[in-house]
């Protein structure tokens, strides 16, 4: 019988010492986090490229997809590329108004915009935005007559595919994003170029009573 | 007889069990001193990349936002490290023949991904998601430390368990405005910042707002406002 407690202990013992190997295995576990190297994978990417003919879904296409079955195809292509017939449009999509606010729009179009157009850009779309400063081409203003006259699609276009030196931000602001975007450009267009007949009287007096 | 054993025999025994019970109790603080210590948890430690990428560079002198590169951050577990197109946004035509850059423009042309070395990793066995953090109004500055500072990213916080855990416990005291999250300063030192003061305008009383501890009391009034809970319980982590 004391035999059998003394093996008992000792397999214990040897286990434990052996668990201590453990902790090894489970700070990093065979599943793969994203991001990370792989083995399996002849080039080593974990986070697998998409084949060539693959367009990955866009989640708020979905949602429009179902809400409006009639005329689906041609809502969408509004939606996706901000053309008609091949020419920028000059409204924002139904598909997209069906969902925001204006203000929420702008609101987010801001927040942005801020992150991704103004280190090149600068925050009033003066074309001055430090990566400009520190040698990247100038853009151009956005407060000039050629591009206020633009319709409001073109500034979502030219997010979606680039111009000339400026890089396309497709892949990396979502279509809602980029609308929400060109939105908020033609808000700073009218933020220097306001009409001032068209204020409301208290911010007509707000604006003569500041310096 | 005489004594089987002499006085000073005696005295060795003494000091041998109270030496043994404190060489112990030093070998003990020693070991918990040493699972905390930097050298463990790689607290402060920089890591050699391929590309010297700098925040200090993009960061602090340029102030690009922490989203233009990682772009994750807010809506996934994962910030992730940007993927070679953002390099190129800038790099395409921004010190397009430097040196340093070499690796980015290879990657570019040939589709192999950029392999940058990991300078946070948490164990595989416990869980954790940027997004709630964030959205909770827990600034990158709080766990990151003041990134545009930094040449080479460096970790600068312990990341053990008993480090998350004294936030957990009283998460109040590090809160800020969302709108300062990717601020990468302490909260104390942006009371200039228009958004800070948008923050306490809409907020607090007119009365509450040049009291000295204005910081405080807004924290305070962010909690509630952001609902923060305490999460203390293990499958809070570990799931
Ligand atoms: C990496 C720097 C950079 C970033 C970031 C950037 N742009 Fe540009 N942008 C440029 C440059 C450079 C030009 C001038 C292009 C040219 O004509 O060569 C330009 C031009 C433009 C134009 C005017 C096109 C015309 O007809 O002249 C618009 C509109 C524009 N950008 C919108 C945006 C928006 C919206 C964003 C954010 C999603 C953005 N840009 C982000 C660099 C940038
Ligand atoms: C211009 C792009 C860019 C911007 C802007 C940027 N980062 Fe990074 N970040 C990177 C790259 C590339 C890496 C990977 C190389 C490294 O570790 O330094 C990285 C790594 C990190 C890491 C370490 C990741 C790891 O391996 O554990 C942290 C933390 C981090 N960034 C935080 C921030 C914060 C906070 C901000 C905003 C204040 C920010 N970054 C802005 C590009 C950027
Ligand atoms: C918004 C534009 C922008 C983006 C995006 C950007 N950079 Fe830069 N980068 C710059 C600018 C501007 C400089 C020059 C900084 C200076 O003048 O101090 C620079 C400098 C550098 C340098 C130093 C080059 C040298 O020879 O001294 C490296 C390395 C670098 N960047 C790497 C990266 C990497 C890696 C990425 C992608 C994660 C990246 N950059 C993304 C604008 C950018
Ligand atoms: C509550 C603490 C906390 C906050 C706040 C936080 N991080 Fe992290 N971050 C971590 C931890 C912990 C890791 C390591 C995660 C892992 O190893 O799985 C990490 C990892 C990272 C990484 C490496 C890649 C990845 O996702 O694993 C980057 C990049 C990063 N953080 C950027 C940011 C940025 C940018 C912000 C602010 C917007 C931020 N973090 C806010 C704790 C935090
Ligand atoms: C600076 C403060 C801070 C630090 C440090 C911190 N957290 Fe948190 N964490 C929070 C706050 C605040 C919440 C949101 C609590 C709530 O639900 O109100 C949270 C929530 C979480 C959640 C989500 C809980 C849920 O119910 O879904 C996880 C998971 C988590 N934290 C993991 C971690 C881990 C792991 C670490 C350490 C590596 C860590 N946190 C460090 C402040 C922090
Ligand atoms: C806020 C997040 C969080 C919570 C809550 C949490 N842990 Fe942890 N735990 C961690 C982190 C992070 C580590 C990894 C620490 C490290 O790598 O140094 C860890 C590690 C551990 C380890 C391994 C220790 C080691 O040194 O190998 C154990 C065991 C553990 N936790 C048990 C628990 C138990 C039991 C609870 C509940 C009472 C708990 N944890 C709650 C974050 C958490």
């Amino acid at each position: 019988m004391r035999n059998l407690w003394r093996r008992l202990l000792s397999l214990l013992c040897i286990g434990m010492t052996l668990m201590v190997g453990c902790v090894q295995v489970m700070d990093d576990q065979p599943k793969l986090d994203p991001q990370e190297q792989s083995s399996f994978f002849a080039d080593g990417i974990a986070s697998r490229p998409l084949p060539d003919h693959i367009i990955a879904a866009d989640p708020a296409t979905w949602q429009v997809r179902s809400a409006s079955k009639h005329d689906a195809t041609t809502s969408d292509e509004v939606y996706l590329t901000g053309r008609v017939d091949g020419e920028p449009v000059d409204t924002l999509p139904a598909l997209l108004l069906s969902r925001f606010t204006y203000p929420e729009l702008l609101h987010r179009g801001h927040e942005r915009f801020d992150v991704s157009c103004v280190p090149c850009h600068d925050a009033t779309g003066s074309g001055n935005g430090m990566a400009a400063r520190r040698g990247f081409p100038y853009p151009p203003t956005y407060h000039s007559d050629r591009l206020r006259s633009q319709p409001l699609g073109y500034f979502f276009v030219v997010a979606t595919e680039g111009h000339n030196k400026m890089p396309p931000y497709r892949d990396l602001i979502s279509t809602e994003d980029r609308w929400a975007i060109a939105a908020y450009v033609r808000a700073l267009q009218f933020s220097q170029y306001a009409d001032v007949t068209q204020l409301k009287e208290a911010d007509l007096n707000a604006l003569q009573e500041s310096p | 007889m005489p004594q089987l054993f002499s006085r000073s025999a005696d005295m060795m025994l003494q000091a041998v069990l109270i030496g043994g019970i404190l060489l112990v109790t030093l070998l003990f603080s020693a070991l918990f001193a040493v699972v905390r210590s930097p050298d463990i948890t790689n607290q402060n430690v920089t890591i050699e990349q391929t590309v010297p990428f700098s925040h200090q560079h993009h960061v602090g002198d340029i102030g690009i936002d922490c989203r233009y590169c990682h772009q994750s951050v807010e809506t996934s577990a994962i910030a992730g490290v940007p993927p070679t197109q953002v390099c190129m946004n800038c790099h395409r035509e921004l010190w397009n023949q430097s040196e340093m850059l070499a690796p980015v423009r290879e990657s570019w042309e040939t589709g192999q991904p950029l392999v940058w070395n990991r300078v946070h990793d948490l164990p595989d066995y416990v869980y954790f998601n940027h997004s709630i953090h964030i959205h909770k109004g827990i600034g990158c500055y709080e766990c990151h430390g003041e990134v545009d500072q930094m040449r080479l990213t460096r970790q600068a916080e312990p990341l053990t368990m008993h480090w998350c855990l004294d936030c957990h416990r009283n998460p109040e005291a590090h809160v800020r405005p969302r709108s300062l999250v990717f601020t990468p300063k302490p909260l104390e030192d942006l009371a200039d910042t228009t958004e800070f003061q948008e923050a306490v305008a809409t907020l607090l009383a007119q009365d509450a707002r040049d009291d000295s501890g204005v910081v405080e009391l807004l924290r305070q009034r962010l909690a509630t406002d952001y609902h923060l809970d305490e999460r203390t319980d293990c499958y809070t982590c570990h799931r």
